[in-house]
This record gives C-alpha cells, sequence and structure tokens, in this order.
C-alpha cells in the first residue's frame, strides 16, 4: 500500500502488491461478503440482455441507382398516403407488469399509426404489421440495457410505461418512422424526492414501394463511402465542440445537429447497425446503449435517466449534398397511392445557429418571489452560414439584436410590473427555400396583474409579427414578383389560386378587385407547399391565403430554379 | 534486507497464484465474482471501459451486459462517494490534495494501487519527417527557445506548439510529467486547443497542420477516429508502445489507480478486486479493453 504524491514507494513493493493480488483473485470467490444491494439485482427480470440492433439489408439491388454527385432536389412529393392515429388501452398489462415485477407501474399510454392509402394492400397491411409488432415489442420489453442501469433503484417510483410513435419523413416514397417507448417515474416524500426517465426509440424506416425497411448505406448514393463521410462529420463536430473522451460536452453547442454527445472513449467511426431516421434535412443517427464510445445517461440532482443523443447529417452540407441518395431512391414515375401526391419544397435549412433562453426575474437582477408568474423566452434560429456577406452581415445583426432586445424588454417588464403575470414570447427565425431565405420576427409580451378572486387586469401589452423574403443571390429583399419567371402573368395564376381556396372554405367569391388587392397590396411569404398573401382588411381583421405550387405550375416558379 | 523479504514475498505469492490458478479449464470456466457479490465501483468516465472490462471477466458476464452494471460518476464524485461508503472501490486518476483532505477529514485512509499504465504521448502531422525529439528539445520548444524545425532536424517550418486548456487532464500530464515545474511559454489562443479531438483535428487537418506537434494520453490518440493520420514520435528514442510504456523506457508514464479505504478488511469484497484486477486476469481484462497493462 502507498499513498501516491505523498509516500511513494520502491516499485518492487507495487510488483509484489500485484503478485499478493494475482493470489488473491484466484480465491477470491470463497472469501467474499455479500453486502446488502441498493440496487436491480443480477437476477431481476427488469433489465433485459444486450441484444445488439441489427439494420435492415440494403434495397440497393431492387430500387434506383443513384450515383454522385446527385443533383439537390429543391421539391419532393408528399406521399399519398394517411397516417390514422391509433390507440392501445393497456390498463390490464400495467397490472400484470406490477405483478410479475414488482415495481409499481400505472396505466400506460401506447399511441400509433395506422397507414391508409397504398393502392397495393398487401404491402400496406405489411407496414402496419411491422409498426404495431414494434410497438407492442417496446412496450413489452424490458428496461433497455443502458450503461449503469441496474444501479439505479427503481423500487420508490410510480412508474408509467408509454410507446408513442412520429413521423419524421413522409415522402418520396419513404416512409421514416420513430417508436419512442418510456417508463417514467416519480417519487415525493417529503424531503426525498425525485424522478427517473429512461427513453427507447426504435426506427422503421420504409420503402413504400415493398414495404421492406431501408438500410443506412440507401439513404446514400452508390458509389460513396457513407460511413466516411459521417465519421469524418462526427469527428469534425466532437473537435469543433470540444468533446472528446472523457470530456463533458460544451454546454452552449452552436449547431443544432447534435446533442448530448458525451464520449466514454474515443470515436472509432460508426457501425453498419447504428440506428437512424430520416426526414427533409438530415439523416438523424440514434446513439443509445447500442453504441457504448457514447455516454447517454443523465443526473441533475434528484433528477435522472437514460435517454437516446442524435446526431444530424444534413443534406444540405457540402460533403453530403452530392451523396444524399434518399429523395430518389425509391422515386417512381408511377403514383403508388389511391390519392394524388402533393408537391412540397425541400427545406434545407441545416445547420442551423440556435438560440433557445429563458428569463427569470432572477437572471436579470430581479427577485423571482416578487411576481405572480412569470415566462419570458427567446427561441431564435439562423443557417450557420449564409454565402451572401451583405445578407450573413444583417441577419446575424438581427439575431444578435433579438437576443439583446429580449433581455431588454424583460428587465423593463419585471422592473414595471413587479407583483403581476409576465409573460413574453420572442422569435426570431430564418428558414432556407433553395436560393431564398425567410426571415419570421415575432414578440408577443403582456402583463396582468390577477386579484385574489381571479380578476386579471391588463397593464401591458404589446405584439407583431413580420415575415420578409430574401434573396440568397441579391441579398436584398424579394418583391412577389421574383418568384414567378419571366413574362409569366403570376397576378391571374395567383387570382386563379385564390379563388380555388375562397370556393373550399366559401360558396361565396368576392370581386376580383378585392382579391387584386390582396395581391398588389398585401404581404407574401412562401411556405412548403406554396405561396401565402396575407392582408389587412380592417383594424382587427386580416384575410389570409394560401395558393399551392402545383395550382401555380412549378414550370412558372423562380423558386425551383 | 527489504529486497530479500520482497523477493521471499513474491515466491509465495507465485506458489499461491499456481495453486489457484486452476479454476479455469476448457470445460469448467469458473469467475472470481458473481454479479451479486461484485463491489460496488465507481471512477472517472475515463476509466469507464476498463472498469465494464472487469467487470465482465471477472463475473463471465458478457461485456455489452457488463455496461448496464457500471455507472461511474467522474472522478471527484468517485472519491466522494467512496470516502462517504457509498461504493466500495473506484477506478480513476490520482487523487487531489483537496480528495486526500476529504479523506483525512472523514477519518479515512485511501489506498491507492496503480492499476493500468497510460502514456503522455507527442504527435505530428504525417508529412513533418521528424521522428524523435529529446525532453529536452520539447521543453526548450513549450519555453519558446526552439521555435522552428529545422533546429530539431525537420524543414525549415514555425513550429506551431498546441496546448491544451489550463484544467484539463491532458494539460496537467504535460504540466507534471514533461514540464516538470518549469512554467511554458503563453500559447495565445490560435495555439490553445481545448478539446482533445481538436487537437488532433489541427494536427491532421488544417493547412499548416504540417508545422504543428500535440499531444496527450496515449489510450485517446492511438483509437481515436481523424480523418488523416497524425503521427506519434519516439521521445529520447524510444516510440510510445504498450510495451515502452508499461516496462517505462518510454520517458512520460503515468497511470488511472484503483483506491479503497484502507480498512478494508483482508477478505472484503472491494480488496477481492483490487487483487483480481492486478493478477493476470485483471491485467488480461485491461489490455482488452484497450489499456496498457502494467506488466
Amino acid at each position: 500500500m502507498f499513498r501516491l504524491n505523498r509516500s511513494l514507494k520502491p516499485l518492487c513493493i507495487a510488483a509484489a502488491g500485484a503478485l499478493i493480488a494475482a493470489a488473491f483473485a484466484g480465491c477470491a470467490q470463497s472469501g467474499t461478503e455479500e453486502k446488502p444491494r441498493e440496487y436491480v439485482s443480477a437476477e431481476s427480470p427488469i433489465v433485459r440482455s444486450f441484444e445488439p440492433y441489427k439494420a435492415p439489408q440494403s434495397l440497393k439491388s431492387g430500387a434506383n441507382e443513384v450515383t454522385s454527385p446527385v443533383t439537390p432536389k429543391h421539391i419532393i412529393y408528399e406521399n399519398g398516403i394517411v397516417l390514422h392515429d391509433a390507440e392501445v388501452d393497456m390498463s390490464d398489462e400495467a397490472s400484470e407488469a406490477s405483478d410479475a415485477e414488482g415495481l409499481h407501474f400505472k396505466e400506460g399510454n401506447i399511441r400509433y399509426y395506422v397507414v391508409d392509402g397504398l393502392k397495393d394492400e398487401e404491402v400496406e397491411k405489411k407496414i402496419n404489421d411491422t409498426i404495431y409488432n414494434t410497438v407492442m415489442e417496446l412496450y413489452n420489453a424490458k428496461l433497455p440495457p443502458y450503461r449503469g442501469i441496474r444501479t439505479a433503484d427503481f423500487s420508490p417510483y410510480e412508474l408509467q410505461k408509454n410507446v408513442y410513435i412520429r413521423e419524421c419523413a413522409n415522402f418520396s416514397n419513404v416512409l421514416s418512422l420513430v417508436v419512442e417507448a418510456s417508463v417514467y417515474g416519480n417519487y415525493d416524500e417529503g424531503e426525498n424526492y425525485g424522478s427517473i426517465d429512461v427513453v427507447e426509440v426504435m426506427p422503421l424506416n420504409f420503402d413504400l414501394r415493398t414495404g421492406e425497411q431501408f438500410s443506412l448505406s440507401d439513404v446514400f448514393a452508390d458509389d460513396v463511402d457513407y460511413k466516411e463521410i459521417i465519421n469524418g462529420l462526427i469527428a469534425d463536430y466532437l473537435a469543433k465542440n470540444n468533446i472528446s473522451a472523457g470530456d463533458s460536452p460544451s454546454e452552449a453547442l452552436m449547431y443544432d445537429y447534435g446533442s448530448n454527445l458525451s464520449l466514454v472513449t474515443p470515436f472509432r467511426g460508426i457501425s453498419d447497425d447504428v440506428k437512424f431516421s430520416v426526414n427533409e434535412y438530415c439523416v438523424e443517427l440514434i446513439f443509445d446503449y447500442n453504441t457504448p464510445e457514447f455516454d447517454t445517461s443523465y443526473s441533475n440532482g434528484m433528477y435522472s435517466g437514460w435517454s437516446p443523443a442524435y446526431y444530424s447529417v444534413a443534406f444540405n452540407l457540402p460533403e453530403v449534398s452530392q451523396a444524399a441518395a434518399i429523395f430518389s431512391r425509391f422515386d417512381t414515375e408511377e403514383n403508388i397511392y389511391e390519392n394524388e401526391r402533393t408537391v412540397e419544397f425541400a427545406v434545407s435549412n441545416y445547420p442551423v445557429k440556435t438560440t433557445d433562453e429563458y428569463y427569470s426575474p432572477s437572471d436579470v437582477g430581479f427577485d423571482d418571489g416578487d411576481y405572480q408568474y412569470t415566462n419570458v423566452d427567446l427561441y431564435a434560429s439562423i443557417p450557420a452560414e449564409i454565402e451572401n456577406e451583405t445578407l450573413s452581415a444583417l441577419i446575424n445583426e438581427r439575431y444578435e439584436a433579438a437576443k439583446d432586445d429580449t433581455r431588454t424588454l424583460a428587465q423593463e417588464l419585471f422592473s414595471r410590473y413587479s407583483g403581476s403575470q409576465i409573460t413574453m414570447d420572442r422569435g426570431y427565425n430564418v428558414t432556407r427555400y433553395g436560393k431564398f431565405l425567410l426571415e419570421n420576427d415575432s414578440l408577443y409580451a403582456d402583463a396582468y396583474y390577477y386579484s385574489e378572486n381571479g380578476d386579471g387586469r391588463k397593464l401591458y401589452s404589446e405584439s407583431y409579427h413580420t415575415e420578409k423574403l430574401y434573396s440568397e443571390e441579391t441579398g436584398r429583399e424579394v418583391e412577389l414578383s421574383e418568384l414567378f419567371k419571366e413574362g409569366v402573368d403570376y397576378k391571374t395564376l395567383l387570382l386563379e389560386g385564390i379563388k380555388k381556396q375562397e370556393l373550399e372554405w366559401s360558396d361565396e367569391l368576392k370581386d376580383d378587385s378585392y382579391y387584386l388587392e390582396v395581391i398588389e397590396n398585401g404581404d407574401f411569404s412562401i411556405y412548403q407547399e406554396g405561396i401565402s398573401l396575407t392582408y389587412k382588411r380592417s383594424e382587427d381583421w386580416e384575410d389570409y391565403y394560401s395558393v399551392r405550387f402545383k395550382d401555380i405550375g412549378l414550370e412558372n416558379l423562380t423558386v425551383f430554379e | 534486507m527489504k529486497k530479500i523479504i520482497a523477493a521471499a514475498l513474491l515466491v509465495c505469492m507465485l506458489a499461491a497464484l499456481f495453486g489457484c490458478s486452476q479454476t479455469k479449464t476448457e470445460t469448467e470456466v469458473t469467475y472470481p465474482f458473481t454479479p451479486d457479490s461484485y463491489p460496488r465501483v465507481d471512477g472517472s468516465t475515463a476509466t469507464i471501459p476498463l472498469s465494464e472490462q472487469f467487470f465482465s471477466d471477472a463475473t463471465g458476464v458478457s461485456l455489452g451486459d457488463a455496461s448496464t452494471y457500471i455507472k461511474h460518476n467522474t472522478t471527484h464524485n468517485a472519491y466522494v462517494n467512496l470516502i462517504n461508503g457509498d461504493c466500495d472501490i473506484i477506478f480513476v486518476t490520482s487523487p487531489s490534495e483537496e480528495e486526500y483532505a476529504m479523506a483525512e477529514e472523514a477519518g479515512l485512509e485511501l489506498e491507492v494501487h496503480p492499476v493500468v499504465n497510460e502514456g503522455f504521448i507527442f504527435m505530428v502531422n504525417e508529412k513533418n519527417p521528424v521522428e524523435n525529439l529529446t525532453r529536452e528539445q520539447i521543453v526548450d520548444i513549450y519555453t519558446d527557445k526552439i521555435t522552428n524545425w529545422s533546429e530539431v532536424g525537420g524543414e525549415d517550418k514555425e513550429i506551431i506548439a498546441y496546448q491544451r486548456e489550463v484544467n484539463s487532464g491532458s494539460q496537467t500530464g504535460f504540466l507534471d510529467l514533461v514540464m516538470d515545474g518549469r512554467e511554458p511559454a503563453d500559447a495565445p489562443t490560435e495555439k490553445r486547443i481545448v478539446g482533445m479531438g481538436e487537437l488532433v483535428e489541427a494536427i491532421s487537418g488544417y493547412d499548416n497542420s504540417d508545422q504543428a506537434l500535440g499531444y496527450s494520453y496515449y489510450f485517446y490518440v492511438n483509437e481515436m477516429y481523424v480523418r488523416e493520420a497524425a503521427k506519434l514520435i519516439s521521445v529520447d528514442g524510444v516510440y510510445p508502445s504498450p510495451e515502452t510504456i508499461a516496462d517505462g523506457s518510454y520517458p512520460y508514464t503515468t497511470a488511472y489507480y484503483a483506491v479503497i479505504r484502507a480498512d478494508e478488511p483482508e477478505d472484503s469484497p472491494a480488496r477481492a478486486l483490487l487483487n483480481w484486477t492486478l493478477s493476470d486476469d485483471g491485467q488480461n481484462a485491461a489490455k482488452e479493453a484497450g489499456y496498457v497493462p502494467l506488466k
């Protein structure tokens, strides 16, 4: 025995110690005394054995050949299917779980989708069976084998197991879903309280032509090394965000395409079997107990749990944009749906720089106890890189100003309306649609005083919402006419589109002159499926119209060039 | 006299070791612990893979399942948990003065044993022709006495000597093992790298990376994914490898440690595990996990 840095003893003693150790080790079993365990025992049935996730086989052989460089697509087709919400009542099963495992489960929820609208009913059934079976499998599964999960004591908690499903991609004959199962519990016994949360996700990535699930390699062109691309991006991300083995992640991640990545061992690269989902922006990699180099447990005071960490491989990154095959891999000329497909704009907004901040009175020099209620927050998001320098400077300046303004206004409201209820929701978001950047700036702020009998008195109110569309080519704000090709009678096209929408909503049309007034003097914006127009008819009334790209005709628009 | 006692002890222990080592055969494999008899462990993040491999090899539980039993709460928290009796053995970096003081205040003595070796390595870009630096040259570089690669056998290019941020483990290792009390030149911001990944990137990726010199721990760099190769260099003519780090011929070596409370009974699970980690089986487990065993 020795004490490091204080009384170092000769190495030979350490060597002797090692040999003594060896001697003990061989005989250790007989002399050990069991201590009372504080956590789940080895015999407990509640944590399942480690079964690495196995990725589906590649579907390349039965799908479109896609080679790099892939031309990025500005439009995609939303699939002509409907996802019906469905729910299972599992109250009986919850009781059985309590009996079998000695834990306190209360009734949970199971929500999933039923896919409807494929012409091929067998394929539709195959997909629906897979979804249902996955959902039920996750509900009935034991706790996922996260690192260290057996060292948690679940017994004080009243647990609830829920399974949900979310849609990630529903375009170009691709349906990407994520089934999310969580076991959540809390207890509150005076000074002893806490909560625990264990989350497991299972992606389902369907080729809607066949109902088969595709692999990560299918998302990328046939002739690229997708793992090398992804590994390089992750290595860069870890480097830029100062995450290396043994380090905690930086508190302020500047980019929104990685979350909670904390390394335990050096990152050696992804395997073929990494879980993933896709959406129109990116491939989202899911790191959990299958990727032990990432530590995905967390503990914050009495709150602890395990949940996956995510890393997004954005399709518009230079390394990826000409290698992404997902928009073409399973696409068909033929419509495989009973309904028509919808044209959508492929938003390419990643990577983004984001700020999501909540201000309490004490954050800006006031006493939290002096207010009835406060909820003051700012969410700002802009593209991390904007090619046009003038526009980049303008948007970054406004992004910073939004942060400063929010703090200043929060201070002012906390100062002026002590004793009241203050809410403020500030947003500044810039979204990229091809070569256009849509700036969305909004504020909703108010202060109320509520008397003891619940009567509210408004002390302050302010709100605005503006949208501006900029061209990344010219750096200046875009006019409505610039969304259309030269020579196109855009007013007539929009007029017809507005009238079509009006008839969908009501039986009566207004005079054409009114709609032309909307077109000529209203505000316009774009969204994924079309162009929107708003017109302030009076002080307290605003008309809103949306005209879909497919009704205008893609060939008439510059946005798809 | 002490040497004689140590030698005698060694012989006795070897005999004991062989006497007890027949439990593993091809047909029947027994393990010194079961998951339930395994002591409560904690430790540094850097030793999680080591701890998981120990658990797996000592219990026969698969490595994947072993991870479900192991939760390390970072170095300082592990010391706190050990001192408070919330765990029985910890695998950590060396204790700080503060942690020694905490133990003393609690009336405890800590028993600290090296359990695996670690090397402190220097690296350059693979395009850099320099293969070796002496300890003296390294100190001269980091004190701005040597500023050009031509002074150490390389090309006529300025040396960009990166340092880590002040409180990082690597910087502590650099100051303790390499500078040994000498003050390094103050690195400008662009030469002060925050993350270890960033350091590797600086050396292997950027335009001027062939001028770069950086440092890290062997365990991290040897297995890290990098776009291009960073090249480890010899120090005083000795290349860092598991062998040269283990036998001490490589000049910059340190260790990760197993720490228990000194009052643990001789037959306690903690002491039994400590002893097992230092045995051949334990050291093989360490090697399997990618660490440099003691021998």
